[in-house]
């Protein structure tokens, strides 16, 4: 039933959602469920933490769809940006993370599905690529907020920096990010974010 | 906290990186400060470019049978009213409990339409008649327009609500779509406020009622991808 809903945009899927249709929802989640699995269990290290962050995240977009404001994200960034909050949420509240190996992206998950998907791959090395460009001070600060959860402050503890250093290092890294990722012409833009590039 | 101050927590809070009170204090900002909400929402497009970093992974089908299944039970939030003429419609449709009592409703909403739309009384006492038959099944459309497919048995009728004009020398046309996955022809029908249209063919065969904008006089099969479809579960 849901392939009824292939040829549809996300826009155009969040919009159904909205008004409650299941079908919509089920093609959401097989076009960024596999992503935002990935990132749950990136940052919880935990099967069924990431299960339940995936749940609640997916939950939320089902219930809040009609408050997506679309001048304000795509709906892969919407979704994405609630599943991280929802991750780091429980990284915090159980206690978890902080092995002390701060190699970040290197200790990937071992179950890790070779992506089937072209456009998922190639995302997934272009990102990463752009990552491994910045300065390591940079990529520290990214890397230690984004998939490991910590705070500002924590950060200036672990860092032994004040505040304001990580602060600002924090502004220059995602400056510098952006700028790598639009060299490498990166963005959320999938080949699901307009109508008509699927038929 | 000064607009200067919360402006220096952007970049962490699109990282998901401040602690709670400080969030919040963003949050209620951007609110109300423009500059603000768009670097915030610019930055959250990098940060959320992230998470694929990460390799993504193939989740259990016990989760995604979980999820379905939580969204069964619940309904999303009301879409503002601007944004939904038919809420209520869809609301009553959603729960898809009580069928007749459902259908009354929905027959005397409807039939209150019709009466401004000019549309013959037979018609009107036949739709009245045929939405207040406990048997007939209430699908409402999903997509660009307002309405619903109406099914008994093998007979359907597609019912739209401010249905907009097409271009000129287009029209909209019905599709059936079976398990074959091959769209049928149903019908070709013009805007106007309200329509009533009889699905020619078997209705009850059909998996999905699909509606696309054709070329004058209909196609033998979609050329464009449909403007409102709705599932026959």
């Amino acid at each position: 039933m849901a392939d009824t809903f292939l040829h549809l945009s996300d826009p155009g899927l969040i919009a159904l959602v909205a008004r409650g249709d299941r079908d919509a929802f089920a093609e959401l989640y097989d076009r960024y469920g596999k992503t935002a699995y990935g990132l749950a269990y990136r940052i919880t290290r935990d099967v069924q933490l990431a299960e339940e962050v995936v749940q609640e995240a997916f939950l939320t977009v089902w219930r809040q769809a009609s408050r997506f404001d679309g001048r304000r994200a795509k709906p892969s960034t919407w979704l994405l940006t609630i599943t991280h909050h929802k991750a780091v949420d429980v990284v915090r509240r159980e206690q978890l993370r902080r092995t002390e190996s701060a190699e970040g992206l290197e200790d990937a998950p071992d179950s890790t599905d070779v992506p089937r998907d072209a456009w998922l791959g190639l995302q997934h090395a272009q990102v990463r690529e752009a990552l491994a460009a910045l300065p390591d001070p940079q990529r520290e600060v990214i890397e230690l907020s984004y998939f490991e959860g910590y705070s500002q402050s924590e950060l200036a503890r672990r860092l032994g920096q004040p505040l304001g250093t990580i602060k600002s290092r924090t502004h220059t890294a995602l400056t510098r990010l952006r700028a790598q990722l639009e060299e490498r012409g990166i963005t959320t833009e999938n080949p699901w974010s307009t109508e008509s590039s699927r038929t | 906290m000064e607009h200067r101050e919360l402006q220096d927590l952007i970049p962490a809070h699109a990282l998901d990186a401040l602690d709670a009170d400080d969030a919040l204090l963003l949050e209620e900002h951007v609110v109300t400060c423009e500059t603000c909400r768009r670097d915030l929402d610019e930055l959250r497009e990098t940060t959320a470019l992230l998470a694929f970093a990460t390799p993504p992974i193939e989740p259990p089908a016990h989760l995604r049978a979980a999820i379905l299944d939580a969204v069964a039970e619940t309904l999303p939030e009301a879409i503002p009213p601007r944004r939904a003429r038919l809420a209520f419609l869809r609301g009553a449709l959603a729960g898809a409990l009580a069928g007749a009592a459902v259908a009354l409703v929905i027959g005397i909403t409807l039939h209150n339409q019709l009466s401004d739309a000019r549309s013959s009384r037979d018609a009107q006492a036949a739709l009245v008649s045929s939405l207040t038959d406990p048997t007939t099944r209430v699908q409402p459309l999903a997509g660009k327009l307002e309405g619903a497919v109406l099914r008994n048995g093998g007979s359907g009728k597609l019912v739209l609500v401010n249905l907009p004009s097409t271009a000129k020398g287009r029209t909209y046309e019905a599709w059936l779509i079976g398990a074959n996955k091959v769209p049928v022809p149903a019908g070709t029908f013009a805007g106007g406020k309200t329509q009533v249209v009889a699905l020619r063919g078997n209705a009850d065969k059909a998996k999905t009622v699909a509606i696309t904008v054709e070329p004058a006089g209909g196609s033998s099969k979609p050329t464009t991808t449909p403007v409102a479809s709705a599932s026959l579960a």
